[in-house]
């Protein structure tokens, strides 16, 4: 792999620990969410090219929402 | 951390009453009552990091290629999206990812129109310059570097070949979708002086359109309006055709 990019390599490959957050798809659109236990997750990013996505109340950044898939 | 969780949480007052009836009619009917914000443009964010065949540590912010891609495709299939925008705040990553997108933005056969805010350095040239039409803020930035290797790196000749057939694999791309030169985007890259740590140039807003780079410096109202424009045009290709 070649990384071409202005921040110092050490700072981009610096490991740490495992990410504490978890994608998942939620009615279609792709969530990075954090689990908050009980089911449940916090959501963190929004990944979508569809801007009317980003203005769902129930898909906004900080929004608890159900990890197991829902009866859509 | 102000939502740690507590055992047995008291029921809050719902204060957004609207978002939580929205969930439960998704639950409760199986429907979803989404306001229908119909949009013929889809906007795709390239932030961070651009990672492509390793997956970097967790504190990088990434926008991952196999995300990219097939949301590439879709917009390319559905009828219903006529255009695309392409933000970028990036600092580059995988060359062969960056590469790879920017391919398939040139190859779309819907308009596309780039948008640089905050950065759009190394990597995120060629992906800049894929779009039918570039802008960037006054105040982005663009900074061109020569490519560095990662890892272990022997020592021969082979290796300075190799990299440099890398190097050779952007600067061609840049210089065939933009309008700057070859020796005119080398010539940036191997500038000394202008970066602290490294080799290269940081063009800011209105340089990266001097050397010819970007096609305009502007903001969101002039990239929607050439994105409207690129959407006519096709309209009218179309009707041409029909007639």
């Amino acid at each position: 792999m070649i990384l071409y990019t202005p921040l110092p390599l050490e700072l981009v490959l610096m490991s740490d620990d495992s990410s504490p957050y978890q994608e998942i798809e939620y009615d279609g659109v792709t969530l990075v969410v954090q689990p908050t236990g009980t089911g449940l997750g916090k959501i963190i990013q929004v990944k979508s090219t569809n801007p009317s996505v980003y203005l769902r109340p129930e898909l906004q950044p900080g929004q608890q929402i159900p990890l197991t898939k829902t009866l859509i | 951390m102000q939502d740690k969780h507590e055992p047995t949480p008291p029921p809050k007052p719902r204060r957004q009453t609207q978002g939580v009836k929205k969930i439960d009619t998704i639950k409760e009917f199986g429907q979803t009552d989404v306001p229908a914000v119909k949009t013929n443009i889809h906007c795709l964010p390239i932030i961070g990091q651009i990672e492509g065949h390793l997956i970097l540590p967790p504190q990088n912010k990434t926008t991952k290629y196999e995300h990219i891609i097939p949301q590439l495709v879709a917009i390319e299939q559905d009828p219903e999206i006529e255009g695309l925008l392409i933000i970028l705040n990036t600092v580059g990553g995988d060359v062969e990812a960056g590469l790879a997108i920017a391919e398939i933005i040139v190859s779309m056969t819907k308009p596309t129109v780039s948008l640089v805010l905050g950065g759009g350095h190394s990597i995120g040239v060629p992906v800049a310059v894929s779009a039918r039409y570039s802008f960037i803020a006054e105040t982005a930035t663009m900074t061109i570097h020569p490519i560095r290797l990662s890892g272990l790196v022997i020592g021969v000749p082979q290796t300075y070949e190799y990299m440099d057939k890398m190097q050779d694999r952007v600067i061609r791309f840049v210089e065939k979708h933009s309008r700057i030169s070859e020796a005119k985007f080398r010539e940036l890259m191997f500038q000394t002086g202008e970066l602290a740590r490294d080799i290269g140039t940081v063009l800011v807003g209105r340089d990266a359109v001097e050397v010819g780079l970007i096609d305009e410096v502007g903001g969101i109202s002039k990239a929607i309006k050439k994105l409207q424009e690129f959407i006519n045009e096709e309209k009218n290709k179309k009707g041409d055709y029909l007639h």
